[in-house]
């Protein structure tokens, strides 16, 4: 995808192999806006410190023995390791800097070094401070078996374990908030800002920080259940990126959406590592061919506005299955009184058999058209207000398709369903059937002028091309009337910029030089307001000077026509001062008014211009 | 947050102060001339009973506020008399129990009503389950009651009833002697063909204007207690042949037909007549108020005249002071005149709100007057004032408004005072004319003509009070203090000033207010009016479209004027769309106070207040684009204001609000820029974010913007059905942002039973964000003009009776007690939050952590003083929740009822204001 915000990863280095995966952490701090750095603790491997920009490059590196975890580093130096799998007693390590050790009886969660202080946390709910290679202090929490730790802002711990979830205050250990039902087993955790985002069985929960109460749950519906490696991370409030096996999701979780999407097809799989969390970067590891490496990836982070998740819902990415098998939308009737079998009419169609019948009979017009005239009960030729139920654009669009395929229209005495005539007044008529249906009736005037008065939406590029290409002055008319009733000045005028210039003069000419039109000068206004758009898309200056000169002329001749009628009008209207007490003539005006205003049942109305 | 909503509705305030003596038109024509306001003062002269519609209220002088509504829905025998029939209405109001010989007992009052009921009720205290009700029989079907004189010193009551008669529209009017021990009324005077009536303000003297062998005056006495008074005066006699040849001059000057002025110049629209029967008082349509004295030996031919000319368009309130000596005029003018008979001074109480349609001495002493304002600027309905006044200094004392909405379409009961305008050849032809639109109005309503008395409301987001626009003015009204707070011109124009006049009430049209928007803080309101340029002149079709922001005045220096919190124009912009472009819709931000107007033409401009110019500007313009035009415009912005919604005609556009421009969807992407519907779109209301409510002229549907279809819609074209105008169906239309509800009104009209009125009944109906779930189904009895989200959960509605109800929600009770309530607010407000903070709000970041470290603060304190804070905590918590829920306009906590603050103000001269606070707390906790 072209237009995707996930960048393609880039390496940093090679993940060493190892029999079995081993954790890899990244620290919290490093690559943001102000650090180009990123540290990386390799289990049984290495603590190392890399420089990301211009290229990756290791700067910095502790060796760690290759029985050992890592279960717990902050910054380069300070880490706890726990002894590999193999022995069966375990040890517990805390390093503060290369001399310094301190065996520990216990796992060691989280470590944090703040001020030269640093702060231990153990599985068994024991808190350690150090400071300058001393314990000077031990506190116990009642917590046990803890299962992750996140510090905020070095003040402020959020502890997670099997049976509970605490928010605690560093300095003093006081416990500021418990939840019993925030942590599930199985489930990945992560702290952002001031929201927590759990994501388990494919639904994210978000609970609120400070009271750590649940204020939002979504469940992600494109997620396949056999999806063996699923990470992700927080990259803004409410924004996640969302990794299933070698897909990338850019996720909104607050209006439901994939703000951008990217597979990355020659990996098996991309895990996302937990760690610096700024936004604009995604660290991982990507798995392909039993090559480990970790990458970063380039996010362009979004704003979480709208505008970006236009369009872009979950439901919309479900591939799997058919939209087929969604009910059609219906207009429902709104059931006013209790009594619910009170005068409500069911407006449900069923569309499948309709069309299925419909394509039986396809062949007979008279069939056809008693099918879909008595089914949808239509009582009249064109569109009505009665007929506003039939409100399946799928439906329409397959009809169509099957008359389109099944008729031809070589000229006006081709037999056609009448259901095709009135499809083209159904002011839903499916944008994607309109594109070459002018082309397609332009041998059966009878249809081609009905496409071109009814049928909304059509083609703008179409539109002009027939335009400028056809010289009938009446169909001229109602093609311009239906350019300028469907689209905007802006579209018309860009559509025009890439039309070729030949057209456009022999369209300029076509009009100055027509004479008719004087004499039913109440059909010009919308001509000339074209005139107006075309002059004004390609610029008067593109006119040749003979184009030019008659351009003046003809609207010399418009202006003095319009002088001469201005004063006839002013006569008239002095005599009507006059005469105003003779009702007569007045009502033979109004009558000439009203007159004016009786339009044929199926035309689009007339501008008020 | 699983939050279970139930919604109900209830009417609960608003209801309008009605006349009943000029009610409908028809009852009384308008053949009573003043006494029009039946509102009394209480035997202590500290309290005012005004009728409502819908209650009775009492009113303190003292507060100059609503003390006590006694409410007719509430009470099964008030319901069944007066709700049950709308044809039945209050026409009296007296004190005591007047059913009863020993009548003296204080609290008690007694209402008759027009077809002959008297009601025992009780304004102090709580009101009987069971009133006293009498019927009086003897009544005819077609006799209503007007009046029920009491003379104290006889003990003797008299009936004043009248009687349309239909063939000749004459009006008959018959005195009764009533009998309350037997119900029976005896008949004692009647008068035939009744022009106009009226009785002096002791109750003793009637003074009537009617034809019997020729038009004439008859004074009459109500009570015969020093023999009966009766003097009878021709019409013609009141005229001296130097007074008409003077008005002869004038009418050559008007450009009026002689006939038309001759029918100005004997046209009486006012008759008042003194307590002791002396004087005699004539207004007339022309303004001329002649004054007949009258004595014992009167010579009938040859009257001693005075006339008494300052008014120039119809005198329509005429009353005598106490002792005479004032005789108390008002009329078109806006101006309450007081003429000092022995001097022939005038005093003036100028620039009122509208027209004095009636003027009364209130109390025996004449300590106070009451005046009646009609603000005829609103010819869609009745809207009146009544004020209160201190004899004394004219100062007010009470100022009684209801909602004043205008309408799109007048109501069918609107009583237009005649003018030298509406006039015609006569008194009766007018009636004829009013029955003959009657019986129009409800025959259109058996076919299917249009219905639309919508009416455009906005409720500011903070205080929650309602803004009611109301033509060149803007009411404030306060729903749940069930006040008008205020009443404020935002146009200028004659109006503002000064009533119209003559021929000012056809050629001058004041500016009207169109649109007018809160922004979502509260402290702007803007306004867009247009103004009309005088008729029959060149330039009388170059309208001038206005867009006027106003701040909230703010100086604190300047309290005195401040204490409405009028608001005060900042901005003006004179056609702010280009020449003779109106304005068709416009719409605030959801954050900043930002501004789009939508042009007919597909133009918007986005218009902010720019701190550094300190004044709001122009920002963006998206030109006008279309190429015809259209009042079918609608427009929305997304929550976080990246996008526009913008509706035209039967297309529905997005519109990037950075570049404002139509949106270019990405090349994947599976939604369109722009959307056909079937129909011209009315409205358009965003709400979760994502869920696009589009109402076209057939159908109510949500398009869903993330999967960029429609999901679900609702037929609507029965109930729409051309009823109304571009875009007046969203005022029947509104949502709830914070918690994506959406409220929809259904008006529909009752099969009508060939009356002259026609019912209507309404459907409240409330969805879900996505329309999947109906939550609500409620009807209500009268035609609902107006619905709006109130910035919290409820819905306010507004019918045509001028009621307002509430469409609320009732948190579930296991909700409510959760114990930790700081969250349930986070929950609550979790759209602002997200939306602040993904617009890269730098603050957000650091707000958790002071947060947290308050958090932490908290629990750290010794713990005695923990206890403290948590308490203070929690009974700011409690605090919240009571406002809140006094907002919500119920209490669930059963625990706190009326009385349980009785026993803390048992004692309350000794106690400090802390301990009383703190007692308050203890029994609210």
């Amino acid at each position: 995808m072209p237009n995707s915000a996930i960048s393609q990863p880039f390496g940093v280095t090679t993940v060493p192999r190892q029999s079995k995966p081993v954790p890899i952490l990244v620290s919290r701090n490093g690559l943001d806006a102000n650090s180009n750095e990123i540290n990386v603790a390799f289990s049984k491997f290495s603590i190392a410190k890399y420089i990301i920009n211009p290229t990756p490059k290791l700067t910095k590196s502790i060796a760690i023995p290759s029985n050992l975890i890592v279960t717990a580093f902050d910054g380069d130096e300070v880490y706890a390791t726990m002894s590999g799998n193999g022995t069966s007693k375990v040890t517990y390590t805390l390093n503060l800097n290369e001399e310094t050790k301190f065996n520990l009886k216990h796992k060691i969660i989280n470590v944090m070094t703040i001020n030269e202080i640093t702060v231990v946390i153990l599985e068994d709910g024991t808190i350690q401070k150090y400071k300058s290679n001393l314990l000077t202090s031990s506190h116990s929490i009642p917590m046990k078996d803890i299962n992750q730790i996140e510090f905020i802002d070095n003040k402020f711990a959020l502890i997670f374990s099997e049976l509970s979830s605490a928010l605690y205050e560093i300095e003093n250990w006081t416990e500021l908030r418990v939840s019993t039902n925030l942590y599930e087993t199985g489930c990945q955790i992560i702290q952002f800002e001031n929201k927590i985002y759990k994501f388990i069985n494919n639904i994210f929960h978000i609970y609120d920080l400070i009271t750590l109460n649940e204020i939002h749950s979504i469940r992600i519906p494109f997620v396949k259940d056999n999806s063996s490696y699923i990470s992700f991370t927080v990259v803004a409030e409410n924004q996640v990126c969302l990794a299933v096996d070698n897909e990338i999701y850019y996720l909104d979780l607050y209006l439901g959406s994939v703000i951008s999407y990217q597979k990355f097809k020659r990996f098996q799989w991309f895990q996302i590592l937990n760690g610096a969390l700024d936004g604009s970067f995604i660290i991982g590891l990507s798995y392909n061919h039993n090559l480990i490496s970790l990458d970063i990836i380039n996010l362009e982070k979004g704003n979480g506005s709208l505008k970006e998740s236009l369009g872009r819902g979950f439901q919309n990415f479900i591939t799997n299955t058919k939209n087929d098998n969604e009910p059609p939308l219906t207009l429902k009737s709104l059931s006013l009184n209790d009594d619910k079998t009170d005068n409500v009419k069911s407006h449900e169609y069923d569309y499948k058999s309709i069309l299925i019948s419909l394509t039986e009979n396809v062949k007979n017009t008279d069939k056809f058209d008693d099918i879909f005239f008595t089914e949808f009960n239509i009582t009249q030729e064109y569109y009505t207000e009665n007929d506003r139920f039939i409100i399946n654009q799928n439906f329409l669009s397959q009809v169509i398709e099957l008359i389109l395929n099944n008729y031809k229209f070589d000229n006006d005495n081709e037999l056609y369903p009448k259901t095709l005539t009135y499809l083209l007044t159904h002011p839903l008529f499916p944008i994607k059937n309109t594109t070459n249906l002018l082309s397609k009736f332009k041998d059966s005037p009878r249809l081609y002028k009905q496409v071109i008065v009814t049928c909304p939406n059509l083609p703008l590029n179409e539109l002009l091309y027939e335009l400028f290409s056809i010289k009938n002055n009446e169909l001229s008319l109602d093609i311009s009337l239906r350019i300028l009733q469907d689209y905007t000045k802006d579209l018309i005028k860009q559509e025009l910029k890439k039309l070729p210039k030949i057209d456009i003069h022999n369209f300029i000419k076509f009009i100055v030089s027509n004479n008719e039109y004087e004499e039913n000068t109440n059909l010009t206004p919308q001509l000339f307001q074209l005139l107006s758009l075309v002059i004004d898309s390609i610029g008067l200056f593109a006119l040749d000077g003979n184009l030019l000169n008659n351009l003046s002329e003809y609207i010399n001749k418009m202006v003095e026509i319009t002088e001469q009628n201005t004063e006839v009008w002013h006569l008239l209207d002095s005599k009507m001062e006059l005469t105003s007490k003779n009702k007569t003539s007045n009502s033979v005006i109004s009558k000439q008014k009203n007159a004016k205003k009786v339009l044929p049942a199926y035309t689009v109305e007339y501008l008020d211009i | 947050m699983a939050e279970v909503q139930n919604y109900n509705i209830s009417v609960v305030s608003g209801g309008k102060p009605v006349l009943p003596r000029i009610a409908d038109g028809i009852t009384y024509g308008n053949t009573i001339s003043n006494n029009k306001n039946i509102s009394i003062l209480t035997h202590d002269q500290l309290h005012y009973i005004v009728p409502f519609n819908t209650q009775l209220k009492v009113y303190s002088l003292e507060t100059r506020q609503c003390v006590k509504t006694i409410k007719f829905a509430n009470n099964n025998i008030l319901t069944k008399i007066l709700l049950s029939d709308k044809n039945v209405f209050i026409v009296d109001i007296l004190l005591n129990d007047i059913t009863t010989t020993n009548h003296i007992e204080e609290k008690l009052i007694t209402v008759i009503t027009n077809n002959g009921y008297a009601i025992v009720l009780k304004y102090k205290g709580k009101l009987q389950e069971t009133p006293k009700v009498v019927k009086l029989t003897g009544l005819q079907s077609t006799e209503n009651v007007i009046k029920l004189f009491h003379s104290i010193e006889l003990n003797q009551f008299k009936l004043l009833t009248t009687q349309l008669n239909n063939k000749t529209s004459s009006y008959h009017y018959k005195l009764y002697s009533v009998d309350f021990n037997t119900t029976k009324l005896d008949s004692c005077k009647d008068w035939n063909n009744v022009m106009l009536i009226n009785w002096s303000n002791d109750n003793t003297t009637l003074s009537i204007l009617h034809n019997k062998q020729g038009k004439q005056f008859t004074i009459s006495s109500i009570f015969d207690d020093q023999g009966e008074f009766n003097v009878e005066i021709p019409f013609t006699s009141v005229f001296n042949d130097k007074h008409m040849t003077m008005s002869m001059k004038d009418s050559s000057n008007t450009g009026n037909t002689q006939a038309n002025q001759q029918t100005i110049n004997k046209f009486v629209t006012s008759l008042a007549i003194d307590n002791s029967r002396t004087q005699l008082a004539i207004g007339f349509a022309s303004g001329v108020i002649t004054m007949v004295s009258i004595h014992d030996n009167i010579d009938l031919q040859h009257l001693d005249l005075r006339y008494l000319k300052w008014h120039i368009d119809s005198v329509l309130s005429l009353t005598f002071n106490h002792d005479g000596s004032y005789l108390i005029s008002g009329g078109w003018e806006k101006v309450l005149n007081f003429w000092q008979l022995s001097t022939n001074q005038q005093q003036f109480l100028p620039r009122l709100n509208g027209i004095v349609i009636d003027s009364q001495v209130v109390d025996p002493q004449g300590k106070f007057y009451s005046i009646t304002l009609q603000l005829t600027e609103n010819n869609s309905n009745n809207d009146y004032q009544i004020l209160l006044l201190n004899s004394i200094d004219l100062t007010s004392k009470i100022s009684i408004m209801g909602p004043m909405p205008i309408f799109q379409q007048q109501l069918s009961n609107v009583i237009v005072p005649t003018s030298t305008q509406n006039l015609n050849s006569s008194n009766v032809s007018t009636i004829k004319k009013h029955l003959k639109k009657l019986t129009k109005i409800a025959k259109t309503s058996s076919s299917s003509a249009s219905v639309n008395f919508t009416t455009p409301i906005e409720i500011h987001p903070t205080t929650k009070q309602l803004y009611i626009p109301h033509g060149q003015s803007l009411q404030r009204f306060d729903f749940y203090k069930n006040e008008s707070t205020n009443l404020q011109f935002l146009t200028d124009g004659v109006q503002m000033h000064m009533g119209k006049v003559r021929n000012e009430l056809k050629t001058i049209m004041d500016p009207q207010v169109k649109i007018l928007k809160i922004t979502s803080d509260g402290k702007w309101l803007i306004t867009y009016e247009i103004e009309y340029p005088p008729k029959d002149i060149l330039s009388s079709n170059d309208l001038i479209y206005v867009l006027k922001f106003w701040s909230q005045r703010t100086d604190n220096n300047n309290n005195n004027n401040n204490k409405d919190g009028a608001w005060e124009l900042k901005t003006k912009v004179m056609n702010p769309h280009g020449n003779n472009v109106p304005i068709v819709t416009m719409i605030t931000g959801h954050n900043d106070n930002t501004l789009l107007t939508a042009d007919n033409n597909g133009g918007i401009k986005y218009w902010k207040f720019d701190q550094y110019e300190n004044n709001w500007c122009l920002k963006k313009i998206l030109v006008s684009n279309f190429n015809h035009f259209n009042n079918s415009v609608a427009l929305q912005w997304s929550l976080d204001e990246s996008l526009i919604f913008h509706a035209f005609d039967d297309k529905l556009q997005i519109i990037d609000f950075e570049t404002f421009k139509l949106w270019t969807p990405p090349a994947e992407s599976q939604i369109t820029n722009e959307f056909s519907m079937d129909s011209q779109i009315q409205c358009l209301q965003l709400i979760n974010e994502s869920n696009l409510i589009i109402v076209t002229m057939t159908g109510l549907l949500v398009l869903d913007l993330l999967l960029g279809k429609i999901i679900n819609g609702f037929d609507l074209y029965p109930y729409v059905n051309e009823n109304f105008k571009n875009g007046h169906l969203n005022r029947l239309i509104s949502c709830d942002e914070k918690n994506g509800k959406i409220a929809l009104v259904i008006n529909q009209r009752e099969d009508s039973d060939k009356t002259t009125k026609i019912k209507f009944k309404s459907h409240v109906l409330v969805f879900n964000s996505n329309l999947t779930h109906q939550l609500g189904n409620f009807t209500h009895d009268q035609y609902i003009a107006w619905i709006g989200w109130n910035h919290d959960t409820d819905f306010f509605f507004i019918d045509v009776d001028s009621k307002l109800g509430i469409v609320s929600t009732t948190m579930n009770t296991e909700i409510a007690d959760e114990v930790n309530k700081e969250g349930i607010l986070d929950g609550l407000s979790l759209g602002m939050d997200v939306t602040t903070t993904n617009n890269n709000n730098p603050t957000s970041h650091t707000d958790y952590l002071d947060e947290l470290r308050k958090l932490a603060a908290s629990k750290q304190k010794p713990l005695e003083q923990q206890d403290n804070s948590t308490k203070n905590n929690n009974n700011d918590d409690e605090d919240d929740d009571l406002t809140s829920e006094i907002i919500n306009g119920e209490r669930n906590t059963s625990t706190i009822n009326m009385n349980s603050f009785s026993n803390m103000f048992e004692n309350i001269q000794n106690v400090s204001m802390s301990t009383l606070f703190d007692n308050v707390i203890k029994t609210l906790n």
